[in-house]
């Protein structure tokens, strides 16, 4: 197992149109024994990454350091790496225990080591039944399982994934994003899980770094990303239902500064510290964003805030709530418990806290924050 | 907007029977869900209304009058199929301008007034700069989407939606679901929508019938439905994560039940206690929903007993987490996404007894339900 | 220097695949090649040995098969007399071009009735159909010459119109039949759900969604029956044989006219290639439907 760290890498390369920049300016540090996660919308650069640190495509510019050791040309086999993709690529004719036995037998290890290793990994996965079968005969989860287990059994130094579950039933994924987290917790193998589904992201990653533009924006764990997002892509990219974006105009009532939604009669105060670095930078516009999770339909503490809207859809969703709410031409969700009295066109009056809300440059859509 | 009634319909395919003597009302204007697992008959349900299957046996009448007989394009009815079924050589402009061109509809719209609709119901849905576009150069989403217009532009009396959400991406469903409730009142026509998903279910239905391997299990209004499931097969399938199901024997002296996998016991009081004593039997087979099951990583006297964490889920607002009690496998759900919990800590858990729902060994039905 | 790196490993790679492709290509085509050049060449290149590469062209053969020239020989004008070339043309033309309109006509509903519906015996016509393909003509020819001349058919369109239906409905039925069914049935549902009828549900519809299907087995057949040559050789006589036959007006008693029939060859050749074409981009769009994702 070990750290993998990537040091301004580039991938570029050339199309009808030109030159394409598939991967700009990366610094990303993998830690040793960590599942760190590479989320984005399709074409923002993570499968380049991946096939970058794997081997199986070039480094255009840049270092690539797996451990200590400077790897941009080493091979996919020198650098010891495993990889599982969409399609699990098992060999047909083999049973599974055949399937993650080979590469073992290959290497000429030891019999019982090899037995040992199986059964260890077969007991994680939960395919301990089924290694006599033939591949063929499986579901796709089983089939994936195989997949991992016999990724995993040669011991790689970094466990490449590649939007792994896409193909597997609903119902199963979760418990197999669970079983991942659990080998890399029993085993301590290092991970790279690439997808672009945000509740994957958040289900199987401790770290998440969020791609966009063949650039990463930030990375983080979930909670940080999700409560202090560096700029309006990430906000938006993270969190179901996505976080509410309005665009307002700075205006000051009695010496404090409000931020006002265009085209209807939401106010938002936000924090003493924000507020400050607003007046500095002396704008006429923000960009603000406040999560639905962070709306609240009862007070909670004195120093919450409030907004009225009126309820124009609601969701029961048995185990929580989902609100459209409506003011002026604004319409926002919020995400809450429970409240079988809230019917629609109910003027209802909800609660947020100032550390919440997020404030975005209107040009750079960069996040704002207080200078220290 | 008729009033829908099946009497007694069975529908065979070979040795399947995918619909079993199913008698239903479905009520005039009404958003009425048909929920269940794949394979339990909705969308043979839906073809058996608009007239692509002929049922073996029984009765369907659109407002008392009989329609057996009566050919799918005389039916009135508008139907999106589960794979969109656009025609794949028209335009999404002709796509969903057919209906309006057929010859069942031939000679009520001109050009201009085709035009004119075809327009109002694709800027309605967001989709009136892909006219000029085939069905192959579209996105799932997309693609659903014209499916839908070419169902609304008919104005039918009768709309039939067959799992529209099932192939679109998870963001956009949850965007599409909520579309759907602004939809919902733009249209008040008769509405069968099905779905493998309870929560689209609770959420646009006016009622819900729960369909599994052909048979009526329990219909009625979402909240009735999710807390007071008829049987163990609706209870399992309303709820995400699945219910907890585990026997217990009650002991009345103390006002306790014992649960003799977990080898736990725990006290019940008020109405529950109540509802036990009137039922009568001491067995029962009792469900636990996760978000009814607390947990401390203390003991207390609220708090008493005590479970091994296994894995844990973070999700995008919650957590889900399985833990032990002795033999017995709980899943819990917490409104936290920022649990920790390590595999193999101790826990200590509680059961919110009032919300426990209790169904009978042998019926495996729902005790309460049974007043 | 990594760029100048690949290009180099391209050329490594690529130029043994382009000497297996040019080889492959050269061995395939040159049949085609030398029949062309046979056709451009002098009766003494032709049969000179060892075989001419190098030749002055000439265009004699060309001008004789279109009856431009006459060929005069020690007994009097032979050849040329008529353009046996254009009169196989015309024939080849009429007979094919029917016959593969009737198969159309008759072999597309077929195949829709054979893709959709389910009765007994289905299988059983099908597999009949089929099997018209297995006959060898020559197994057939005797009779059929004499049942055709005692009805009065013998050396008229309609015979072979009539015969060459054996090569060309099974092909059209059993491929399009096989389009046919790849086509979901939810379309034509929606379709009957909007209110078509079934009429233009398969014309509009059915029809458009084959297109491949019919492209390739309209193709397939018009050169199998196009190419047929004991058919017409045997069931007609000179002013209604196909082109295929009109070749050997050229193996004449005096001499065996290389060239001519070389020509004719090319000439035969040509309204194929026109079609194949033609329909090649039908072939490619029927490849190319997207509505229902799987």
């Amino acid at each position: 197992m070990a750290s993998v760290s990537l040091k301004n890498v580039y991938k570029y390369y050339w199309s009808k149109k030109g030159k394409v920049e598939a991967v700009k300016n990366l610094n990303l540090d993998i830690r040793d024994k960590e599942i760190m996660v590479l989320l984005g919308p399709s074409g923002c650069g993570k499968t380049s990454t991946l096939r970058m640190i794997a081997g199986i495509e070039e480094i255009s510019k840049g270092k690539l350091y797996i451990g200590d050791n400077l790897s941009n040309n080493l091979t996919p086999a020198q650098r010891n790496i495993a990889l599982a993709f969409e399609d699990y690529a098992l060999y047909f004719h083999l049973t599974v225990k055949e399937n993650i036995a080979l590469c073992l037998e290959a290497k000429k290890i030891d019999s019982n080591i090899i037995k040992k290793r199986i059964k260890d990994i077969s007991e994680i996965l939960g395919i301990g039944d089924v290694l006599d079968l033939k591949t063929t005969t499986l579901s796709g989860g089983q089939q994936q399982r195989v997949s991992l287990a016999r990724a995993l059994v040669r011991d790689p130094s970094i466990f490449l994934l590649d939007e792994p579950i896409s193909h597997i039933e609903i119902e199963k994924r979760y418990r197999i994003l669970a079983e991942i987290k659990e080998i890399n917790h029993k085993f301590g193998s290092t991970m790279l899980y690439v997808t672009h589904n945000q509740t994957e992201a958040i289900a199987v990653g401790k770290r998440i770094g969020v791609m966009n533009f063949a650039e990463l924006q930030q990375v983080g764990t979930r909670d940080e990303i999700f409560n202090n997002p560096i700029n309006l892509f990430v906000a938006g990219f993270v969190g179901q239902p996505p976080i509410n974006i309005m665009k307002c105009k700075i205006i000051s009532e009695e010496d404090v500064i409000i931020l006002k939604v265009e085209n209807s009669s939401l106010k938002f105060i936000p924090e003493a510290k924000i507020a400050k670095e607003l007046y500095k930078l002396n704008f006429k516009e923000v960009i603000l964003g406040l999560r639905p999770q962070n709306i609240y339909i009862r007070k909670v503490s004195d120093k919450q805030k409030s907004i009225k809207g009126i309820i124009e859809v609601k969701e029961f969703l048995g185990e929580d709530m989902h609100l459209v709410l409506k003011s002026g031409d604004l319409k926002f969700s919020v995400y809450c418990n429970i409240d079988m009295e809230l019917k629609k066109d109910k003027e209802l009056e909800l609660f947020y806290d100032q550390n919440r809300l997020h404030l975005f440059h209107p040009e750079t859509e960069k996040v704002i924050s207080a200078s220290l | 907007m008729p009033k829908i009634s099946l009497k007694n319909v069975t529908k065979k395919f070979e040795k399947i029977v995918a619909l079993n003597n199913l008698s239903v009302e479905i009520n005039d204007g009404e958003f009425f869900i048909i929920l269940g697992p794949s394979g339990a008959g909705k969308t043979t349900f839906l073809k058996v209304i608009a007239g692509l299957e002929n049922p073996e046996n029984g009765e369907i009448y659109f407002d008392g009058d009989l329609i057996n007989n009566i050919a799918t394009a005389k039916r009135d009815v508008a139907l999106t199929f589960e794979d969109y079924s656009l025609y794949p050589n028209f335009t999404v402009f002709n796509n969903i301008a057919a209906p309006l061109k057929s010859s069942a509809n031939k000679n009520k719209y001109n050009t201009k007034q085709i035009r004119e609709k075809v327009d109002k119901f694709t800027k309605m849905l967001s989709i009136n700069h892909l006219l000029d576009r085939l069905p192959s150069e579209l996105s799932g989403g997309q693609q659903q989407r014209v499916a839908l217009g070419r169902a609304l532009i008919k104005e039918s009396k009768v709309l039939l939606l067959d799992e529209p959400l099932a192939h679109v991406d998870a963001k956009i469903r949850n965007q599409l679901r909520t579309e759907f409730h602004f939809l919902r009142e733009k249209f008040r026509t008769t509405t069968i929508y099905t779905s493998h998903d309870y929560k689209e279910a609770i959420s646009l239905g006016d009622r819900i019938m729960f369909l599994n391997k052909g048979e009526i299990q329990q219909i009625g209004i979402p909240e009735i439905i999710y807390n007071f499931p008829k049987n163990t097969i609706v209870a399992l399938n309303v709820g995400w994560p699945e219910i907890n199901l585990f026997d217990c024997s009650v002991n009345f002296e103390n006002s306790q039940l014992y649960c003799p996998k977990g080898d736990f016991v725990f006290n019940i009081s008020g109405n529950v206690l109540k509802l036990l004593k009137i039922y009568g039997k001491s067995e029962y087979l009792v469900g636990a929903r996760p978000h009814h099951i607390s947990f401390s990583d203390k003991p207390s006297d609220v708090y008493n007993l005590k479970a091994i964490c296994g894995t844990s889920e973070v999700l995008d607002n919650q957590s889900v987490f399985y833990a032990k009690i002795k033999n017995l496998d709980l899943t819990i759900l917490v409104n936290d996404p920022d649990l920790s919990l390590r595999y193999k800590q101790e826990v200590w858990l509680s059961f919110d007894d009032q919300s426990l729902i209790f169904f009978d060994k042998e019926t495996n039905e729902n005790i309460k339900l049974k007043e | 220097m990594k760029e100048r790196k690949k290009i180099g490993k391209n050329i490594f790679v690529n130029l043994p695949i382009s000497i297996v492709l040019i080889l492959s290509f050269s061995f395939l085509l040159f049949p085609v090649y030398w029949i062309f050049t046979m056709a451009l060449k002098t009766n003494l290149d032709i049969i000179t040995y060892p075989p001419k590469f190098f030749f002055k062209p000439t265009i004699k053969g060309f001008q004789y098969i279109l009856g431009l020239v006459k060929v005069i020989s020690d007994v009097g004008v032979s050849a040329g007399v008529e353009s046996w070339f254009l009169v196989g043309i015309k024939n080849s033309i009429i007979v094919v071009v029917s016959t593969i309109l009737i198969s159309l006509a008759v072999g597309l509903p077929a195949a829709y009735v054979l893709a959709r519906y389910k009765f007994k015996g289905k299988e059983d016509i099908a597999f009949t159909i089929l099997s018209f393909r297995f006959a060898p003509p020559l197994l057939v020819i005797i009779p059929l010459y004499l049942l055709f001349s005692k009805i009065g058919l013998y050396n008229s369109y309609i015979s072979l119109i009539w015969v060459y239906q054996l090569i060309s409905l099974p092909m059209i039925v059993w491929i399009v039949r096989g389009y046919m069914e790849e086509i979901p049935m939810e379309i034509e549902q929606a379709g009957m759900v909007d209110g078509y009828s079934r009429i233009w549900i398969f014309f509009r519809l059915i029809l458009p969604l084959a297109k491949g299907g019919i492209a390739a087995a309209t193709l397939l057949a018009f050169i199998y029956c196009w190419n047929n040559f004991i058919f017409g050789m045997i069931l007609a006589a000179v002013y209604v044989q196909p082109v295929t036959v009109q070749a050997m007006r050229y193996l004449t008693p005096d001499a065996i006219m290389f060239r001519e029939v070389a020509a004719i060859c090319i000439g035969a050749a040509l309204p194929l290639l026109i079609l194949s074409i033609f329909l090649q981009r039908y072939l490619i769009s029927g490849l190319s439907m997207g509505a229902i994702k799987r």
